[in-house]
């Protein structure tokens, strides 16, 4: 009966073995399809895994393979929310670390910048002496790129390294950049010259033009006793023209600028090969 | 402290399941938040005397006087829109109704909703006379 | 001895097939793609309201087998992703002689409902009627409710009122008062105003900025076009009359405009209102019980 109870428990044993061999192949299974980026149905089979798993011991990896997915979906609140579940059973401090550099790399891409620079303030103090500083610096440098402060990311780079790809690059756009206020002013005082200063010249040209006809027209009205048209003329018509001229001056300004910026994400997103959020 | 953070995590669930309501894929990131500001939004236009006109216009004036124009589609489109739907005296009438709401002097737009590019949403097909074609946009949602 | 010997080594062979057998048994029960593991991890997906993901799993159990409780979480799952159409067509699936199909009888109205698919509501309504199991005033709560979305003639108003719980009547009697007598104007009245004096119609549609604005446009350019012409500069009097002209009309003709545009507003709130009214009484209609448990 001895024998006969041995066998029944490496039986049983052998029960547990297959359930255990079952979710391993179903962690194969699940990570294949995250391999292949079909991250909706990776997540369905990671589900599934931490649904029939027992213990803890998978859902770090679980979750953060989950947030992982939604993140290359462009959900990021779902990232942002799976890789705090995963921060939660995160064993050690190196994982945890790994969490929260992908938390703070989601939210630069969200967009929620301010949230992504806390969150790398409050991680300088809270992993003292064992997170690689220079990671905080890059990830803040890039906080401050996709928030278009160029002058505050090369900054960063900077103290990353003199001759960093991206400070370069920051320093570039920064130099290629127009001043918005001088474009406005200037053409607050002479129409026209704003738009000259971005290259708009044609439109330049014809700014002056208006605002010299119309003035005219204005100024002849009151001259020659005719109130009624001098103030129809100068409020409808030169005044939006004046007011116009500036304004556009202004447009093309902050264009022109998001262009240079747009060219340099092309950059970035292209030709960069660095990590990147 | 675990098992708290866990329930309010596991309970905030309810706020992003919706992200799997439909099926989706990998997205290319795009880095620049300029991307989608380019899109300018043209309309098909068959006369071709008018679309002469409408350039004509933008190039000329509502270029050069500022981003004067509160509504979408814009005065000129407006114009374009409306006379290629209905005839010229109709499509006319249409435009200077819209101009005179341009130039509101008290700057009362309670009546418009907003649409998704800022600007207050005013379609041709609300001022055609015809009660059914009337869409009314709820304030709160943006149109597109 | 060597029998005995024997005998237990029938014995072990024996447990030995046994466990290997509930061995067998067990692996299947462990195969988490099983039928039941998956009905098992389809429920928690659906409770966790991730409900795409459940009707895959639901599906994927009833090619094998079929199951009404699935197909009716199904469903479910459609009408709660706002896919009322699609939630329709699957609460008909569900046949006659099923637990849950009377409570899907009530769904399927729901999803109508929800669609907005009123004047199918209301064929749909006159048949369920018939079906003496349903609880018939529910129902035609939900019919009277929904012929206030409706552009139809309403009945009498102690019959419209009488169906609804004592607590909704005089909500429900102030919708019927509504839209019996909705309070529009008239287009035509703004532009004989307009006409008379212009701007004025603008104001009478509750656009007062632009009712002034048009009254000094168009008066504006009559006194410069007077004025011209007194002064004997034909052209310009021309010029200033024609765009005079032009205010006054368009002035008339967006009179009329901006009354159709006001009453599709007020028409708008109240629809607003009676849908959220209906939908908070979770449109009349029994709602189903023990989907999460």
């Amino acid at each position: 009966m001895k024998k006969a109870f041995y066998i029944s428990i490496i039986l049983f044993s052998w029960i547990g073995f297959t359930k255990a061999q079952d979710l391993k192949l179903q962690k194969h299974y699940a990570d294949s399809l995250f391999q292949s980026e079909q991250f909706f149905d990776a997540i369905t089979e990671y589900k599934r895994l931490m649904f029939f798993s027992n213990s803890d011991e998978n859902n770090y990896d679980t979750n953060f393979r989950i947030a992982l997915c939604y993140k290359a979906g462009g959900k990021y609140n779902a990232a942002i929310k799976h890789f705090n579940i995963a921060k939660v059973y995160s064993i050690n401090t190196q994982d945890s670390i790994a969490t929260e550099l992908q938390i703070i790399r989601t939210n630069i891409l969200r967009r929620t910048i301010p949230e992504a620079l806390l969150l790398l303030n409050n991680m300088d103090g809270a992993y003292k002496n064992k997170i690689d500083s220079s990671k905080i610096i890059y990830w803040r440098g890039w906080a401050y790129l996709m928030a278009d402060d160029w002058e505050l990311a090369s900054e960063e780079f900077q103290k990353l390294n003199k001759f960093h790809p991206i400070k370069t690059l920051a320093d570039s756009v920064n130099a290629k950049k127009y001043s918005v206020v001088f474009a406005k002013v200037a053409s607050f005082i002479i129409p026209g010259s704003g738009q000259f200063y971005t290259g708009n010249y044609l439109s330049g040209i014809m700014s002056l033009g208006w605002n010299l006809m119309f003035g005219y027209l204005t100024i002849n009205a009151f001259l020659t006793d005719r109130a009624v048209e001098g103030i129809l003329i100068g409020s409808l018509l030169w005044t939006r023209f004046y007011k116009g001229n500036f304004q556009n001056a202004e447009k093309f300004a902050v264009e022109r600028n998001k262009k240079i910026s747009n060219k340099a994400y092309e950059f970035l997103s292209k030709k960069y090969v660095g990590e990147k959020p | 402290m675990k098992v708290i953070t866990l329930i309010i995590l596991i309970t905030s669930n309810f706020i992003y399941s919706q992200s799997d309501w439909e099926r989706w894929g990998k997205v290319d990131i795009c880095y620049s938040p300029y991307s989608h500001s380019i899109n300018e939004h043209t309309i098909e236009m068959e006369a071709s005397v008018l679309t002469v006109l409408k350039d004509g216009y933008s190039f000329f004036i509502s270029d050069l006087d500022g981003d004067n124009c509160p509504f979408y589609p814009t005065c000129s489109s407006f114009f374009v829109e409306s006379v290629s739907e209905t005839n010229i005296l109709k499509g006319t009438l249409m435009f200077a109704d819209r101009f005179t709401r341009d130039s509101n002097l008290f700057k009362t737009r309670k009546h418009y909703a907003t649409h998704i590019s800022g600007k207050l949403y005013d379609p041709i097909k609300n001022y055609l006379l015809i009660d059914s074609t009337i869409i009314y946009s709820s304030r709160e949602e943006l149109a597109k | 001895m060597i029998t005995y010997r024997l005998i237990q080594i029938t014995y072990l062979f024996l447990l030995e097939i046994i466990f290997a057998s509930t061995n067998l048994v067990a692996q299947t029960n462990n195969d988490i793609f099983s039928t039941q593991n998956r009905i098992a991890f389809g429920n928690n997906l659906f409770c966790e309201r991730d409900y795409l993901r459940a009707i895959d799993e639901f599906k994927f159990v009833l090619k094998s087998e079929w199951n009404d409780s699935l197909q009716f979480k199904i469903a479910t799952s459609y009408l709660r992703m706002s896919d009322y159409n699609q939630a329709y067509k699957e609460y008909q699936k569900i046949c006659k002689n099923s637990l849950l199909y009377e409570q899907s009888q009530y769904e399927k109205l729901r999803s109508l409902f929800k669609s907005e698919n009123y004047s199918f509501l209301n064929n749909q309504v006159d048949k369920q009627i018939l079906n003496s199991k349903l609880n018939s005033l529910q129902i035609l709560r939900l019919r009277n409710s929904a012929l206030l979305l409706e552009d139809k003639t309403l009945p009498e108003k102690n019959d419209f009122v009488s169906v609804y719980v004592e607590n909704d009547k005089t909500k429900m009697s102030e919708f019927y008062n509504w839209k019996s007598k909705p309070p529009f104007k008239s287009p035509t009245t703004a532009a004989i105003m307009s006409a008379l004096i212009p701007g004025s119609g603008k104001i009478y549609a509750d656009e007062i900025g632009d009712g002034i604005t048009a009254f000094l446009l168009t008066g504006l350019f009559t006194y410069l076009s007077v004025d011209k012409f007194n002064n004997n500069h034909n052209a310009s009097g021309w010029l200033y009359a024609s765009l005079a002209a032009f205010f006054y009309a368009g002035n008339v003709y967006g009179s009329a405009t901006a009354v159709q545009n006001y009453n599709a507003g007020i028409k708008f709130n109240f629809d607003s209102k009676v849908k959220l009214f209906i939908n908070d009484r979770n449109q009349f209609l029994p709602t189903p019980k023990h989907l999460c448990n």
